[in-house]
């Protein structure tokens, strides 16, 4: 025997190392998202309402700004954070069990699908009234993700087979979207329509965090449970399967799963680009392959990321607030090319 | 114990692939197959892996119906290396072998001594313990090799199936895997394409050509001049070995 010593990779050590720093960081970016915006509140204001809402502390404070801060901006950090970790982690997963480095939520035309949904209701006025856009939303990213799942399963349900018909259903509905649009809409409903279509956090509340988190630490759970799994598709599916992982259920729950998480995050929000392209690939340069260390890794990241675009977004042009999904995308584009080249490998 | 093939065939959508054909892999064996390209080598190997369902018949391990076997329990007795198996992920070597006992653990499970102790013993056969922190993408086509084998050890398999292992490799390598791998106690399947290895090294032969097996047994009796004419399409002349020696194979290209 040999006597050199192989460094075995300390993920459990590295995980409860990070741990503490994670949540200061977290709770940072909830400071400054509660602490920015058209009137800037002292840091110290912030914890005090944090420390009477949560804590039953009693600590006097200007009512108006305790419920700005509390009502509006808490909550829509809140929900920044677990839209970005949602779709952060629905990235990850598609990008491992797809094989494509380049898959990416949308790609399986669920935003396409919520767009069109959100649009049928808000313009065509289906479901008379009763149907909010959000359910409108999810309806049709559900719909659209059924669709491309058949057609992918019809056309021999390998990864590029659900990506092209992720593009081709997107295509589809995209279509469909500017269809009724153009035809129905008035100037300020498309306006409207064109900023949800972008993302928009300005409207989100507690009850909608309510929404987001059951959904983001259910998905995060069960693709923590498949950790393992996901990293035994290294080499493919044959490969994982001669490792003893059920290929086909492994996909069908997590991919469903993915799918549900970006539908729900997509009809609370409208649908923000890069986030589950950009994030999982940040955080492998950070913590490498391993998925018990990248899901965590990569849902705090998505998170602190959104938070963070969400107050540039608010601060960037004074008086007025930018669809987020355009801060993300300035953000995400050539973090990505960076990206892109730092993965150059000698071929 | 043993894996049994009874009648299995494949399609390629209406293409047929393997037509319907039966192989038992003796216990303790070293089984080659061996054929021209497109003869369906890999496919047969994949049917033997349960990694594909065959149209008809069924493969039995150990007197059971591998389709009706969970993976998990599949993967604990049979491992496989591919002809072909790539990855873009920044993986290490040790990472790579360490997949390899994947059935062993639990879902949120630590890996424990033994897992540590399988891996570098499996790194340590096919000499890549002094690489085993290199990144994948580094390393050579031999060595990437190399390390799909030590994978594959690490499984702990009671059934080796190896497709092509000496692809890629240089001379001394490919007789140390194949002595190896034949030292091993181990009933191994390998698809190999070197005929002078395939005698060496196998104590049966299968040789297959257009989809079917047409002939099953020692060497001697498989690689005969005729039928490597009419499989392989080239002239063979069979030179008995001095001693102990095996036999060589000597080829020459027919004029066209
Ligand atoms: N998924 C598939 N779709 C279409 N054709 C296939 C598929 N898989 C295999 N084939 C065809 O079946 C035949 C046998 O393939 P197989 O991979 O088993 O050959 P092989 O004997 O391993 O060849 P080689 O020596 O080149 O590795 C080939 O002609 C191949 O093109
Ligand atoms: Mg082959």
């Amino acid at each position: 025997m040999m006597a050199i010593s192989t460094t075995r990779f300390p993920a459990r050590r590295l995980i409860w190392g990070l741990l503490p720093l994670a949540c200061l960081a977290l709770l940072m970016a909830f400071a400054i998202g509660a602490a920015v915006g058209e009137t800037a509140i002292p840091l110290a204001t912030i914890f005090k309402t944090i420390g009477n809402r949560l804590f039953g502390l009693d600590y006097p404070l200007d009512p108006i700004d305790a419920g700005i801060i509390w009502n509006y901006r808490l909550s829509r950090a809140a929900v920044a954070a677990c839209v970005g970790a949602a779709l952060a982690v629905s990235g990850v997963i598609l990008q491992t069990l797809l094989r494509n480095a380049l898959a990416d939520p949308y790609l399986l035309g669920i935003s396409a699908g919520a767009s069109t949904g959100a649009v049928a209701v808000a313009i065509l006025g289906i479901g008379g009234g009763m149907v909010s856009l959000s359910l409108g939303a999810f309806a049709g990213a559900a719909l659209a993700f059924i669709l491309i799942a058949l057609l992918a399963g019809r056309a021999g349900s390998g990864p590029a087979q659900i990506i092209l018909a992720g593009i081709a259903g997107s295509q589809l509905f995209n279509a469909l979207t500017s269809l009724i649009v153009t035809k129905s809409a008035n100037a300020d409903q498309a306006r409207g329509i064109m900023f949800w279509m972008l993302g928009n956090l300005s409207g989100v509340r507690w009850a909608d965090f309510q929404l987001a988190l059951p959904a983001t630490v259910a998905g995060l759970l069960a693709c923590l449970w498949h950790a393992r799994a996901l990293d035994g598709f290294s080499f493919g599916r044959d490969s994982a399967a001669s490792l003893g992982i059920p290929v086909r259920r492994v996909q069908l729950i997590l991919i469903g799963m993915a799918a549900f998480m970006t539908a729900v995050m997509v009809s609370l929000v409208g649908s923000i680009g890069f986030v589950g392209l950009v994030v999982p690939h940040a955080a492998r340069m950070i913590v490498g392959t391993r998925h018990l260390l990248l899901l965590p890794t990569s849902a705090l990241t998505g998170a602190l990321f959104l938070i963070m675009s969400d107050v540039i977004s608010r601060i960037l042009f004074e008086g007025q607030v930018l669809p987020i999904g355009v801060v993300t995308a300035l953000i995400g584009a050539p973090a990505f090319a960076l990206i892109l080249i730092r993965y150059r490998k000698p071929q | 114990m043993m894996i049994d093939a009874r009648n299995v065939s494949w399609n390629a959508g209406a293409k047929p692939v393997l037509h319907p054909s039966s192989l038992t892999v003796q216990p303790g064996e070293t089984l080659g197959l061996i054929g021209p390209n497109g003869s369906g080598k890999s496919t047969l190997l994949r049917l033997l892996a349960g990694l594909r369902a065959s149209r008809s018949g069924s493969v039995r391990l150990n007197g059971r119906d591998m389709a009706k076997l969970p993976r998990r329990e599949i993967a604990k007795q049979i491992a496989l290396v591919e002809q072909q198996a790539e990855t873009a992920d920044l993986i290490r070597v040790r990472q790579v072998v360490e997949l390899g006992r994947l059935p062993y653990l639990k879902a949120l499970g630590r890996q424990c001594g033994t897992d540590h102790d399988a891996v570098t013993k499996a790194l340590d056969r096919v000499e890549m313990i002094h690489m085993a922190d290199r990144f994948w993408h580094t390393l050579s086509g031999g060595e990437r090799q190399r390390v799909h084998i030590a994978r594959a050890l690490a499984q702990e398999p009671a059934y080796l199936l190896l497709d092509e292992p000496t692809n890629h490799l240089d001379i001394k390598h490919q007789i140390g895997i194949l002595g190896l791998v034949k030292a091993l106690p181990l009933t191994t399947v390998m698809v190999l394409h070197d005929l002078n290895h395939a005698i060496r090294y196998c104590d049966r032969l299968a040789l297959l050509h257009e989809g079917k097996i047409l002939a099953a047994g020692p060497a001697e009796k498989v690689l005969s001049p005729a039928l490597i004419r009419q499989v392989f399409e080239v002239d063979a002349q069979i030179e008995p070995g001095a001693d102990k020696e095996n036999p060589t194979i000597r080829f020459k290209a027919r004029a066209a």
